[in-house]
């Protein structure tokens, strides 16, 4: 209806100002005509070691909710855009959850192969603008190696290459945290992890570009062009060798020869000497041929064709029911915070029962005793708040770059309305709940407080 | 004067009581007249501090009535009472009863926090006068660095700042030496002979209850002896 009609952005400050308004009102009405802040903040003074570790509690609790609100999201929004650049992935039929790690998040994995006839069949498709095979297997120190073709590194990369593309087998394009310097040479090892095998492959490669930071797991891989992946292997190249002008003998590696003419890199693949790939990077010209590419190479026993981002939708959708879990526990411990806080603050209220006695016995009128106890607990409650949320942004950033190191998906540091809802709706509860010991100061005895 | 006039007591089948009922002070009866100085006095746990917070409308539980000129404080609920004291009443207490973390100027406005805007500028105003003619610091240092003395004439600054008609004291000469007791006692005496307020003070100082226009003497929470005499 009309609330539906409203700009997200508008419904959020909406909301914030409906968690905030109440606040105002019970501030309002509790400090109305008084002027309780001098003594409120004698006692602050007086108290603040106690007030300092109160503030330091609520802040712990509040920075922790953020940051799990916080981390969720980026989390959802780095893998969801690591997955951009992959519109349409055809495999082998199988795993798509198996599949879409090992060829958007590089996760190694056992596959069975798609053969070359299938290859020419997917790349010579009417709307398809790229076909690149994928290889893997491979690796760098902890970097896995991917063979595939240079039109699919210039896509993921989305800007130019530091230094230049691949032109022949022996050169390698390496992701932006590659620990390997343009002009590097490195011997890929057979595998990958602590099992690889360092010195199956006695070839050599060298760097000569750089793609620029994808903020994906490519970031971290180094690239060779799926020719040499095969040829190291000691598989056919994926062209016939009598046009190329050069023998594909594995273990053979004097790149000086190489050099001589220019070889050939990429498709067309002679379906002949194709030897196989796991999977087929495809993007369409057009959203609907996207659909109409998946559906056509979506065969039984044949292929499989999937969108990664739908995989990851349906992965979200598993997790959203996880993260409605952890909502859940996440309010449950920051109601068992509030509980303690309300506790805290009878206790405060204890270290000031004489304050209270005095005033009353002064003359002083209920609801300015409640103001005092209030806005006492406010401050600390509102600070404790504000330091939380400062902390959990903080811990956000930090965690999102240790996050971003460990699975080289970029997970973006996001602060967004609902950190703000969360921390508004802590305040207002707590400032609420806060009315209890306010309450409490009332009926304290105020003779036996006097006279103690 | 002032007012209404709320500075004659008349106390009627007056019997204090605890929280659970049982008695603390009975009074048949007791009539005060305005700006007269009455000394309390009699052993300890007579019921004398009792009776003079029932005075004040802060005794848990009273039968009777507590009459200041037409007010029955024994007749109003808790709130009503507090605007009471706050109207009408000063109170000054043995221990001082001081908040610490103030200085003196704001110790003596304490109550200001409670008032009306205009309110607070007469009280500030009167307040730190009060301060001054004690001579008395008007700094910014706590109450907590002051001796004894300074800290009860602050309690006094706090007691007058609202010109209350009524003025009560529970043991006030007890925690000072001599010369800063002869001190608070000229001070007391001259807010009812000069100032017109009515004074009970509940005491065991010979010194000031010798000064005292009458003393009421109490025993097991009765009334054995009603005084009169005194500086008059």
């Amino acid at each position: 209806m009309i609330w539906a009609d409203l700009t997200p952005g508008v419904q959020d400050a909406l909301t914030l100002a409906a968690l905030l308004c109440p606040i105002a009102v019970l501030g309002a009405v509790l400090l109305q005509g008084y002027a309780p802040w001098p003594l409120v903040a004698a006692m602050l003074r007086r108290f603040r070691w106690t007030a300092l570790i109160f503030v330091a509690v609520v802040a712990g609790s509040v920075a922790i909710g953020v940051g799990l609100i916080a981390q969720e999201r980026g989390l959802r929004i780095g893998t969801a855009r690591a997955a951009d650049g992959f519109d349409i992935v055809v495999t082998a039929p199988g795993s798509e959850v198996t599949m879409m790690l090992a060829s958007v998040y590089l996760q190694a994995t056992d596959a069975p192969l798609l053969d070359g006839e299938t290859y020419a069949e997917i790349a010579g498709a009417e709307h398809v603008a790229l076909a690149a095979p994928l290889a893997f297997g491979d690796s760098v120190g902890r970097a896995p190696v991917v063979g595939t073709t240079a039109d699919l590194v210039t896509h993921l990369a989305k800007g130019p290459l530091e230094g230049r593309m691949f032109t022949a087998r022996h050169e390698a394009v390496v992701g932006a945290m590659v620990p390997l310097r343009l002009g590097e040479s490195f011997e890929p090892a057979h595998g990958v992890g602590d099992g690889a095998d360092d010195h199956a492959h006695d070839v050599d490669f060298v760097v000569v570009g750089r793609m620029p930071v994808t903020g994906t797991p490519w970031d971290h891989a180094v690239v060779i062009p799926i020719e040499a992946v095969w040829g190291v292997h000691g598989l056919a190249d994926g062209h016939d060798a009598g046009h190329d002008h050069e023998d594909h003998e594995a273990g053979d590696h004097d790149h000086g020869d190489d050099h001589a003419a220019a070889e050939h890199l990429g498709p067309p693949f002679d379906p002949a000497y194709f030897p196989g790939t796991p999977a087929i990077v495809v993007k369409a010209d057009s959203l609907a041929a996207s659909y109409a590419l998946r559906s056509r190479f979506t065969r039984d026993r044949e292929t499989m064709a999937f969108f990664p981002g739908t995989v990851l939708s349906q992965l979200y959708a598993i997790m959203g029911d996880l993260r409605a879990a952890m909502s859940v526990m996440a309010l449950v411990s920051q109601a068992l915070v509030a509980a303690s806080v309300l506790v805290g603050l009878f206790i405060l209220t204890r270290l000031f029962a004489r304050h209270l006695a005095v005033l009353r016995a002064l003359g002083a009128p209920g609801r300015y005793l409640m103001a005092v106890v209030w806005l006492f607990s406010s401050v600390l409650l509102g600070a404790g708040a504000l330091v939380g949320l400062g902390g959990g942004i903080l811990a956000t950033w930090g965690l999102s770059r240790i996050l971003s190191a460990r699975t080289g998906i970029a997970v973006p540091a996001t602060f967004g309305w609902a950190e703000l809802h969360l921390v508004a709706g802590f305040v207002l509860v707590a400032m609420v709940l806060a009315l209890l010991p306010a309450i409490a100061a009332l009926r304290l005895p105020v003779l036996a407080r006097l006279r103690a | 004067m002032r007012r209404m006039d709320k500075r004659a007591l008349k106390l009627r089948d007056l019997v204090v009581l605890t929280e659970e009922c049982a008695p603390l002070a009975e009074v048949p009866a007791l009539d005060v007249a305005a700006g007269e100085a009455l000394g309390i006095s009699g052993p300890s746990g007579a019921g004398k501090s009792s009776l003079l917070f029932a005075l004040a409308g802060l005794a848990p539980r009273m039968r009777g009535s507590v009459l200041w000129g037409d007010t029955d404080l024994s007749a109003l609920g808790t709130p009503a009472r507090a605007a009471f004291r706050a109207r009408h009443i000063g109170l000054i207490f043995q221990d001082h009863l001081l908040f610490e973390e103030l200085g003196a100027l704001a110790n003596a406005t304490v109550v200001a926090g409670f008032r009306s805007r205009s309110e607070r500028r007469a009280l500030q105003d009167e307040a730190a006068r009060r301060l001054s003619s004690l001579s008395l610091p008007d700094d910014a240092r706590d109450v907590s660095r002051f001796s004894g003395g300074e800290r009860q004439r602050v309690a006094v600054a706090r007691a007058l700042a609202h010109r209350p008609s009524i003025l009560l004291a529970d043991e006030p000469t007890a925690s000072l030496d001599s010369a800063n007791a002869e001190h608070l006692t000229q001070l007391l005496l001259a807010e009812a002979h000069q100032a017109g307020r009515t004074l009970i003070v509940v005491s065991h100082d010979p010194q000031l209850l010798a000064r005292m226009d009458r003393v009421i003497t109490m025993s097991h929470g009765v009334l054995v002896n009603d005084f009169k005499g005194g500086s008059q």
